[in-house]
């Protein structure tokens, strides 16, 4: 048990009768509480009586096709209730939703890349994404999954998606990698006739048949697929580019890949002072810093302590806590929870928070002091 | 022997536990928790659904009942009742135990802890601050958790005495009737204001949430159902003061017999000291459970096992059924009192620690020998002030 002071308390000892009046819990308020009128999820449940699609708060979708589309690459189509549709008018091209499907009474989330376009989505009301077969999720949707069934989804969201501008483009992938850019890629064939280059590895390429499509349709694209085995594996170095897209400087890139090959490009992208010219997007976990001091974690309300090396939520899952969380990388929120006290580093953006009682996302902290959690 | 309490706080019943010993039985109690917490899963996701379920459904039957059938007197009897229980189960099975987070890891959204609001006049922010936490933390350390008589009850010989401490009983009689509203209040310290140590606006400052909810909460059950109901006003109304009044009269006794029967225990702030199992100790010795079946379990929210609760606040409550013979073991083992009985001695435990206590410690004391006295006398007398005598004996006195 720590002191009170860690969590940012007072004791004044009343003479020496032991009696003590902890501070906190008179200055003690909650920031703008707003009780609801009724409980949104009554509706939801009510409603969901009717039709599992009629809800107001939660957004629903019908399973209607599930389709490999390599060995480990399925394609699964939704659709939504009607007012899902307004909300989704304005998703763009690049972005994910994400999907809940309980398991043995646990909701899990993963974050899913679109892989039709909205202006496909405005015609027909469905939504396709492109789900590979690793982890949980995935393998539930591949083998349990059945058409008819109704999962829980939420909005398009992500930041990686087309400029404003229409400009030349240059889109770099590998493997799963290309999920998001499949309708980029069509979006920036469809709205202007400047050049799209596309730089794809993969040892099975997922969507060969729509860009195979695309490329005959738009003369204006160029499509590399570069097929490589694990016996001999393709390296992203200057000289493809050089090869491949010698103009690359006057253009907008593109990058979704595993780890090694955005680092890759991004090295080269600096070392030509082109930064500001590349747009990155990464689905993989973050990365734990081995090297991080373990530091001291305190969950006060579930009365647990733990030693956590790195990232908090795996810090917190290894001790045998069971903290909300979903996508694992910092889109979500669902981990959001307080800091009552220490300081953290974000993982993605290197910020380091040292404030008392604000929110954080466990999954993309660390500690780098010993730090307070209410949780 | 802890060196952290005082050996004359701790209950006579319990054998005092060298260090060793302590260390030893906290780990105890964490194998018990890693191997439980290790089993929760689909069953735990379903049970608290079917809590929610049985919430919705008696609520939406009685609501209408009372409308369309409220003139009718056994009608609007079942349904008061029927709206009665629907709210002591949405507090205490549902809306307590999914707001200490028992259930947040099931990722849901409504049964998220960070979410939840419950069907009471105290804010689920407020609560979660004077329950979850500082009730929690500080369970029965004087001057620090709250919840020993709220303020303004005296609970222990060890709380200072003052005239208003006469009016303990009526005073313990009027939290029971209006508990939400004493609950609500909790946050504000209204006995500060009481006691001259701080002024009424500064008390009264520290209630915006409790304005709010307020209004909600009166405005839902005294205003919009009734007027709803038109010319069913009355007995709308009628149905929903008594439904409060029943759940808050429930919900207060089961709550004092977690925690104020004879044999529990206050401390003394020792907390900068106390190690993860004195704490587990702590939580033994500062609640009690009642015994009943499976129908009274599921009406206390579970709160009849007080002891597995405090102990593991944050663990599914339908899995302390299944702990407490554990727990109970091996405090047999290690020779530490396990508190519990029927909800009738409970009860009476209650009633007598907080008669007992609106007296000053020396008057108790006095009276106490006037009666040993007097009972040693021959005849009828003595046979009476024996009785007296007997029912005047206190655990911690
Ligand atoms: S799980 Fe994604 S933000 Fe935390």
């Amino acid at each position: 048990m720590k002191a009170p002071a860690a969590a940012n308390c007072t004791w004044q000892a009343k003479g020496n009768d032991m009696q003590a009046t902890l501070t906190s819990s008179t200055n003690y308020q909650p920031a703008a509480y707003k009780p609801h009128w009724v409980r949104e999820d009554f509706v939801d449940f009510v409603l969901a009586k009717i039709n599992p699609l009629w809800t107001v708060t939660r957004t629903m979708a019908r399973v209607e096709n599930i389709e490999y589309i390599e060995d480990d690459m399925v394609k699964v189509t939704l659709s939504t209730n009607h007012l899902l549709n307004r909300r989704f008018k304005t998703f763009k091209a690049g972005q994910f939703i994400m999907l809940t499907v309980t398991i043995a009474g646990v909701r899990h989330q993963r974050a899913y890349s679109l892989v039709n376009t909205p202006e496909n989505y405005a015609k027909t009301g469905r939504l396709v994404i492109g789900v590979k077969r690793q982890g949980r999720v995935s393998n539930y949707l591949a083998k349990q999954a059945k058409i008819g069934d109704v999962l829980e989804i939420a909005p398009a969201s992500g930041e990686f998606m087309l400029t404003e501008e229409a400009t030349p483009a240059l889109f770099i992938s590998a493997g799963s990698g290309i999920t998001p850019i499949v309708p980029m890629i069509q979006q920036a064939l469809e709205r202007s006739k400047l050049p799209v280059t596309l730089i794809y590895y993969s040892r099975d390429p997922a969507f060969r048949m729509e860009l195979e499509t695309l490329a005959a349709a738009y003369p204006q694209f160029d499509l590399n697929i570069i097929v490589d085995s694990a016996e001999k594996p393709a390296f992203f170095d200057v000289e493809t580019l050089e090869r491949i897209c010698p103009d690359a400087a006057t253009r907008e890139t593109y990058v979704c890949a595993a780890p090694g090959l955005m680092t890759a490009t991004r090295k080269i992208w600096e070392s030509f002072g082109w930064s500001d010219k590349m747009r990155q997007e990464s689905f993989l976990p973050i990365k734990v810093d081995e090297n991080a001091e373990a530091q001291l974690v305190n969950f006060r309300r579930s009365q647990r302590e733990f030693e956590a090396k790195g990232n908090l939520l795996a810090s917190a899952e290894a001790a045998g806590l069971t903290p909300t969380y979903g996508c694992r990388m910092g889109v979500c929120n669902a981990c959001v929870c307080t800091k009552v006290s220490g300081s953290v580093r974000n993982q993605v953006t290197g910020e380091i928070n040292d404030q008392n009682n604000v929110q954080i996302k466990l999954c993309v902290n660390a500690a780098i002091s010993e730090v307070v959690i209410d949780l | 022997m802890s060196t952290l309490y005082p050996e004359a706080r701790f209950n006579r019943k319990s054998r005092v536990l060298s260090p060793e010993e302590v260390a030893e039985f906290g780990r105890r109690i964490d194998a018990l928790r890693d191997a439980t917490r290790a089993k929760i899963g689909e069953q735990d996701a379903k049970y608290i659904y079917r809590v929610r379920n049985f919430v919705r459904y008696t609520e939406i039957a009685s609501r209408s009942a009372l409308m369309f059938g409220g003139w009718i007197p056994p009608v609007w009897l079942l349904a008061s009742v029927t709206l009665g229980v629907s709210k002591i189960v949405e507090n205490m099975e549902l809306g307590h135990n999914v707001m200490h987070g028992q259930f947040d890891w099931m990722n849901d959204p409504s049964m998220n802890g960070a979410n939840y609001d419950w069907d009471t006049v105290c804010s689920g922010e407020d609560w979660k601050h004077t329950h979850n936490f500082m009730h929690h933390t500080y369970t029965n350390v004087l001057g620090v958790d709250h919840d020993i008589g709220y303020g303004v009850l005296r609970m222990t010989d060890s709380q200072e005495w003052k005239p208003r401490n006469l009016a303990n009983l009526p005073m313990a009689f009027t939290l029971m009737v209006g508990f939400e509203w004493l609950l609500a209040l909790q946050n504000l310290h209204l006995e500060d204001f009481l006691d001259g140590k701080a002024p009424l606006t500064k008390v009264l400052s520290k209630g915006g949430s409790f304005a709010k909810k307020a209004t909600r909460q009166f405005t839902k059950d005294y205003v919009v159902f009734p007027v709803l109901a038109g010319p069913m006003f009355l007995p709308v109304l009628a149905g929903n003061v008594t439904a409060n009044l029943i759940r808050n009269v429930w919900a207060f006794s089961i709550i004092f017999c977690g925690h104020f029967t004879e044999d529990v225990e206050m401390f003394e702030n020792n907390l900068d000291k106390e190690t993860k199992a004195e704490w587990y100790l702590r939580q033994l010795k500062g609640s009690s459970n009642m015994i009943g079946g499976k129908v009274f379990n599921f009406l206390t929210g579970n709160l009849s096992f007080q002891i597995e609760h405090h102990m593991f606040p944050d663990m599914p409550a339908n899995r302390y059924v299944e702990m407490a013979p554990e727990v109970q073991k091996i405090c047999a083992e290690f020779g530490q009192h396990y508190n519990t009985g029927s909800f009738a001695k409970q009860m009476t435990g209650v009633v007598k620690r907080i008669a007992i206590h609106s007296l000053p410690n020396e008057t108790v004391k006095s009276i106490r020998t006037t009666l040993n006295l007097q009972a040693e006398k021959k005849g009828i007398t003595g046979k009476v002030f024996k009785r007296l005598a007997k029912a005047a004996e206190y655990a911690p006195l």
